[in-house]
């Protein structure tokens, strides 16, 4: 009886598994893949405990940020880890995400998020970009519970997006397949650079105006619940913004500024650093909202300078054994 | 079509005269097509067909554009739409079409699998070994999990008077 009953169990374990895994890679093909795709993804291929510098937050953060500059210049070895659109409470997520497997020394987080409530609903594609391409995991599933306020379908499929998306199924191409097998490695480090120069007009009128700003109380929340799990790591935490022509305005930096000081967390606002990082208005952002290539490598410049400059930081050029930000490296001087 | 009918009198002389004219080796399939005719074939058609007419006015706008589809389908003689690739724009894309015809077979295997073996689905594959089992659960998983129509793009009223 137990042997027939043990037999049963191996028998339908097996049908579960095939099951398990055709789902599995089904979704991997069908979800598309999104700009955090290849910056999730690429983070779980880093070694463990490799790195010292976390960037954390949305595209401003990613677009800013180049981890291969920071260690050309310096040595640092850094990751940019977000997702386009993010909120301070899936940053949060994506930190508690990061320490089971790295041990940063610094965390900076990129501030744009807290111009607004963290807990109103997010629409669709942030949700999608931030959710999509984390682990299983409890933490994700309190968080996604938190931004969608019910258990339905819709909420069924964040956890598997393959019910989302199913519908891609007529588009899939080559590249969908090989995605599969492909190495995830991300190589620029999550920084997502990009060569296209805005027509707009690029001028800083938005930011110099003043306004009634209050940071929500969802997001000091969020920002509480960041500190505390940071001092519990002893990491060193870090805020910056980056340079943009909208959504943000001095009024928001002042805000920060005064929270930053209450936890003596350093602030850096780049929309003040416009002319001593000699940003080229006509040539340097990608959109109102972004810079491009050239300006990230202006920031990411003095934000090495800075970073070396206050903290403790290995210089891990010396690694005797080379390390994966040698080979990213590489590959950009390519 | 019943004995005491007026249909029945006129079509019993037809099949006689035919079936006496036609050479002895074709007969039977002359056999096969009246007794089609003799049971429900014919009305099925027939209300195949006033189904068919009545959807125009049910889908049309209003009845001046049911009587313009009315009058395209006998003055719009365009046979080549069937093989230009026409239909695909219709709502079913090439690779839908695919689907819905490899459905379709699945269907009428079940169908089959019925009639002819007086059999439920669950007790045939009960009978068959494991890899067509399993193979046959699987695919039928997947395939109801990517073409299934749910979700928060489809509404299922929506669905039913066919806004497509």
């Amino acid at each position: 009886m137990i042997k027939q009953n043990l037999k049963s169990f191996i028998k339908y374990g097996i049908l579960a598994g095939i099951i398990i895994i055709i789902f599995l890679s089904l979704q991997k093909m069908v979800v598309p893949r999104f700009s955090s795709t290849n910056i999730v993804d690429g983070f779980y291929q880093e070694k463990e405990n490799d790195i010292d510098v976390l960037f954390m937050g949305s595209s401003n953060m990613f677009c800013t940020i180049d981890p291969v500059t920071l260690y050309e210049g310096y040595g640092i070895a850094a990751y940019d880890f977000g997702s386009s659109s993010q909120s301070l409470n899936i940053s949060y997520l994506y930190l508690k995400e990061a320490l089971k497997y790295q041990q940063p020394k610094i965390v900076v987080l990129e501030m744009l998020a807290s111009n607004s409530d963290s807990y109103q609903k997010l629409p669709e594609e942030a949700l999608r970009w931030g959710f999509s391409n984390l682990k299983f995991s409890p933490d994700k599933y309190i968080t996604l519970y938190d931004e969608l306020g019910k258990i339905d379908f819709e909420y069924l499929s964040y956890i598997f997006p393959l019910l989302r998306y199913k519908d891609r199924w007529s588009e899939l191409s080559k590249e969908d397949f090989d995605y599969l097998r492909s190495d995830k490695t991300n190589y620029d480090k999550g920084f997502y650079g990009s060569s296209i120069i805005t027509e707009e007009e690029v001028n800083f009128d938005y930011y110099n105006e003043k306004s009634d700003f209050e940071l929500a109380s969802s997001n000091i929340m969020a920002l509480e619940k960041i500190i505390d799990l940071c001092s519990k790591n002893n990491i060193q935490l870090m805020f910056f913004k980056s340079p943009t022509a909208k959504n943000w305005n001095c009024s928001m930096s002042e805000a920060i500024l005064n929270y930053s000081q209450k936890y003596n967390i350093t602030f850096i606002d780049y929309n003040e650093y416009i002319d001593d990082l000699k940003l080229d208005l006509k040539k340097d952002f990608r959109d109102l909202g972004h810079l491009n290539i050239t300006g990230a490598q202006k920031v990411t410049e003095h934000m090495g300078a800075y970073l070396s400059g206050n903290y403790q930081l290995p210089n891990r050029q010396l690694d005797k054994q080379g390390n994966s930000w040698d080979t990213a490296l590489a590959l950009r001087k390519r | 079509m019943l004995f005491n009918s007026f249909d029945f009198l006129v079509f019993f002389p037809i099949v006689v005269i035919l079936y006496l004219g036609l050479p002895k080796r074709i007969r039977y399939i002359w056999l096969l097509i009246a007794s089609y005719f003799f049971y429900t074939i014919w009305y099925g058609l027939i209300t195949f067909l006033l189904v068919s007419f009545a959807w125009i006015f049910f889908r049309a706008n209003s009845v001046s554009d049911a009587f313009q589809y009315i009058y395209r389908i006998f003055s719009d003689i365009n046979p080549w739409t069937l093989f230009d690739g026409s239909l695909y724009t219709l709502g079913l894309e090439q690779k839908e079409c695919m689907v819905l015809i490899v459905s379709i077979i699945i269907l009428l295997l079940v169908d089959l699998v019925k009639f002819r073996r007086n059999q439920q689905l669950d007790v045939f594959l009960g009978e068959q070994c494991i890899w067509f089992r399993w193979g046959v659960l699987i695919i039928l998983f997947f395939m109801t999990i990517l073409f299934g129509i749910y979700g928060s793009g489809y509404n299922a009223s929506q669905f039913i008077y066919f806004q497509f």
